[in-house]
């Protein structure tokens, strides 16, 4: 995968995933590698161009991220952002 | 079917004596059961020299020839964040000095979970050692509409595929053949790519380090892969000449040219990751569908329920520990009094007989009966841990552990603690921020240890009523619920108060897996139990006896024989003038009054007495001062120190039993010396002090200096006495129906 084709997805309504409420569908669009912990993330496969689904919105959140199920602190989902897929609500945004 | 024979020749002639297997693999992946089924019960659990990690190691033989398998600590990737996860890498990369090279790496694939499992297999595998690959849990995975395809992935990944089931040991044959067959055939490398530049880097740095550090061309990349991209920093190579600056500069020329460093592995392996899984997998139609795992978390892992759950399941695990270990702790009892007895009458009475029947049997006896607590309370936390609930209470408990500046990783060592501070000291590995992991060694102590128990047992079952509360729940069962309350709050507090002193510093973030739910197998959780058990007997005969021997000395020496004496004609007077109960209750008067005043002349009496003044205010007696002396190196001892004080020179089978003794102990005044609030205030201070020597041994080795034990020796010292004190006074005060 090379980096430049992710760089489409950052078009709209970017928000983060710390924000997104359970039972949402999102695609990552870009992890601040600065945040201590992303990397860690990164290896157990939250990276660009991946969906997860949020299971839990609470502190810390649950994911669902390929076949594992993930919890992260808030602050560090802060570092994470996304696009919506689908929300919770249940109307397709891609 | 294939033997040593069928091998081509040249590979004959390189197989080594033993064959070394490391088995590796993600945490939660059937690994341990693997384990199992590849060695049996040929297992053997040492430490790693220096580091309190476990080493397990077994060994079978197959076609004529001995294999050795090690399995090594579950880990996420070859990069740690914790040092069990570094363990996993020294040894992988050959960095762990006592450790040989490994022949073979099996790496364990969970079927479920196969883009996560990938990650770190892809690691292992560009290693270049002889590699094999077992699947696990396909048929979970084909249950959920994805199976794997096991030659479609042997393809991709060029390394033999086995699909096993260990349960059944279904595939275990297979593995041990080409385990055999894999030996000196070293692995292709994996057709990912890190990126141009990236690499070239890369190549830079090996060949410098090669310079200073010769090794294999793949491992000697590997090192170079992780002393580049892992900011984290764990690899003590850095540290070669002129290293450390060729990193630096090539991360600024990566930085200069606009290339994404930091994440390009993740990006590199992922990305060839997913076009082996578009191959080899079949997708289930619904993406995100919830598993059952995902049901159950709906209740387990509620803010609200998920915590009442929790609440709830211990009090029923420490309700059951105390009702269910019954009948075997009378059994118990029953065989330590009656190889008493037998030695009893088979010995000619002297100080040789008594060392054993009263130091030795009975001292070892009044230990080992709390074995079957022990292993129930073993049995629950493998339990837990097997089945995934455990990661379950760490996610509820973390943003309460927050409040006390620890994370829900800090939780695990927290509940270890209360089967032994030990391994729980050792399982902070885990936790990644150091003054987090300091703060949560300083805490764990507090966490109301197995060692515990026979002291809360004693005291409960000889002081306090078993008055029935409700729903089965006795006056004794909540007292010791109580104990195991306060213990956790005594730690919880500590740990904030050491947060927000020496140890302040910024919260690390939290990151943990839970894994689905799994019946645990029953096999593996016997071992684990079984295997933690033989180390409390193993304590038991060994630090613990030699105490109690030492404890026997200086309670019994200088014996004085006219006390005998006097004592025995005042039984012949008493033989002569009463008869009948009378003369039985005068007896045991007698015995009573005699074991008191030898004690007291005794070298522990003296010291007992000399302690006195200062335990006093407690609540506490010379006798229960030289119980609290002998458990400075071990709490267990208590219990069997008691037993002696109780009963020196005494050990026929009219010897009333310890609770009795407890019960009936008077003061000279006769006043009753044992109180229901006497008994709270040993139980809170056996919480609160550090009496254990290996607790303090594991700290110093864990923090590599003796500063922290000699603080955590220090603080709960000054805490028990100064907590007891003040539940004394304000006891006596304001509850005198207790005191």
């Amino acid at each position: 995968m090379r980096l430049d084709t992710l760089s489409f997805h950052v078009v709209e309504s970017v928000m983060k995933l710390s924000e997104c409420r359970s039972g949402d569908i999102v695609l990552i669009t870009e992890i601040d590698s600065h945040v201590s912990g992303t990397l860690r993330l990164r290896e157990l496969g939250v990276l660009e161009g991946v969906d997860l689904k949020v299971i839990k919105s609470s502190n810390p959140m649950l994911l669902h991220v390929n076949e594992s199920r993930i919890a992260l602190d808030r602050e560090l989902a802060a570092a994470i952002s996304v696009n919506y897929m689908v929300s919770a609500s249940g109307n397709q945004t891609c | 079917m294939l033997t040593s024979q069928d091998l081509p020749d040249q590979q004959k002639g390189t197989l080594p004596r033993t064959i070394r297997v490391a088995l590796v693999g993600n945490p939660n992946t059937g690994k341990t059961t693997l384990f199992n089924a590849l060695t049996g019960l040929k297992q053997k659990v040492a430490n790693y020299p220096g580091v309190t990690v476990e080493r397990k190691s077994g060994i079978f033989s197959f076609e004529g020839l001995q294999i050795e398998v090690i399995d090594l600590p579950g880990a996420y990737s070859l990069r740690p964040t914790n040092d069990v996860e570094r363990i996993t890498r020294d040894v992988l990369l050959g960095m762990m000095g006592s450790e040989q090279p490994v022949d073979v790496v099996v790496v364990c694939l969970d079927a479920g979970n196969l883009e996560r499992n990938l990650y770190f297999a892809t690691q292992v595998l560009d290693l270049g050692l002889p590699g094999v690959v077992a699947l696990t849990m396909n048929d979970e995975a084909a249950s959920m509409g994805q199976p794997v395809d096991p030659v479609v992935l042997e393809q991709h990944l060029g390394r033999p595929v086995v699909e096993t089931v260990a349960p059944t040991y279904k595939g275990i044959t297979e593995l041990k053949k080409v385990i055999l067959q894999a030996v000196g055939r070293e692995g292709e490398d994996l057709p990912w790519s890190i990126g141009e530049k990236v690499l070239h880097a890369i190549e830079h740095l090996a060949a410098e380090i090669g310079k200073h550090k010769p090794m294999e061309r793949r491992i000697l990349r590997q090192v170079s892969v992780e002393l580049l991209l892992d900011r984290r920093g764990t690899n003590r190579m850095i540290d070669l000449p002129g290293i450390r600056e060729l990193v630096g500069k090539l991360r600024a020329e990566l930085e200069w040219a606009g290339v994404k460093w930091v994440e390009s592995e993740s990006i590199g392996r992922y990305a060839w990751i997913k076009s082996v899984i578009e191959t080899t997998r079949v997708r289930s139609e619904e993406k995100f569908k919830p598993s059952r795992s995902d049901k159950v978390d709906r209740v387990l892992t509620h803010p609200v329920f998920g915590l009442a759950i929790f609440l709830v399941v211990m009090a029923v695990v420490f309700q059951s520990i105390y009702t269910w270990a019954g009948p075997f702790m009378d059994m118990i009892d029953g065989l330590t009094a009656a190889s008493a007895s037998a030695v009893a009458s088979s010995m000619p009475s002297g100080p040789l007989r008594d060392l054993l029947t009263d130091g030795i049997i009975s001292g070892v006896g009044a230990v080992l009966i709390f074995l079957p607590q022990i292993i129930l309370l073993f049995l629950f936390i493998v339990l837990m841990e097997d089945s995934g609930y455990l990661s379950r209470a760490a996610f509820v408990m973390n943003r309460h552990m927050r409040r006390f500046g620890l994370t829900g990783h800090a939780f695990i060592p927290m509940l270890s603690g209360f089967a032994c501070a030990i391994p729980a000291i050792m399982s902070t590995r885990n936790i990644s921020d150091p003054r987090t992991r300091l703060a949560t060694i300083m805490a764990v102590p507090l966490t109301s240890c197995s060692a515990r128990l026979p002291v809360y047992a004693l005291m409960i079952g000889a002081l306090i009523p078993a008055t029935p509360l409700f729903a089965g729940f006795t006056t004794q069962g909540f007292v010791l619920l109580g104990a195991y309350i306060f213990s956790i709050c005594a730690a919880l507090l500590v740990a904030r108060a050491f947060r927000m002193t020496v140890l302040k510093g910024r919260q690390q973030p939290f990151i943990i897996e839970l894994p689905p739910y799994r019946v645990p197998s029953w096999k593996t959780v016997l071992n684990s139990v079984w295997e933690r058990g033989r180390m409390f007997v193993t304590q038991a005969g060994t630090i613990i006896l030699a105490i109690n021997i030492i404890l026997w000395f200086i309670a019994y020496f200088p014996h004085d024989n006219s006390l005998q004496a006097k004592y025995d004609s005042q039984r012949g007077a008493a033989q002569a003038s009463l008869s009948g109960d009378e003369l039985e209750l005068r007896l045991e008067e007698l015995d009573s009054l005699q074991s008191g005043e030898m004690l007291r002349g005794s070298i522990a009496g003296k010291l007992g007495q000399v302690i006195e003044p200062v335990i006093e205010p407690l609540g506490f007696d010379w006798k229960i001062g030289i119980g609290l002396l002998a458990s400075f190196a071990a709490r267990e001892v208590f219990v069997s120190t008691m037993a002696i004080v109780y009963n020196v020179g005494e050990a026929d089978e009219t010897s009333v039993s310890l609770m009795d003794a407890i019960r009936n102990e008077k003061h000279a005044d006769g006043q009753r010396v044992y109180s229901p609030l006497v008994a709270l205030n040993i139980i809170i201070f056996f919480i609160l002090a550090c009496q254990c020597m290996g607790t303090v041994a594991v700290v110093k080795r864990e923090t590599n200096s003796w500063k922290w034990p000699l603080v955590m020796v220090g603080y709960m010292t000054a805490l028990a006495y100064v907590t007891c004190l003040v539940f004394y006074q304000l006891g006596i005060r304001f509850f005198p129906g207790l005191a």
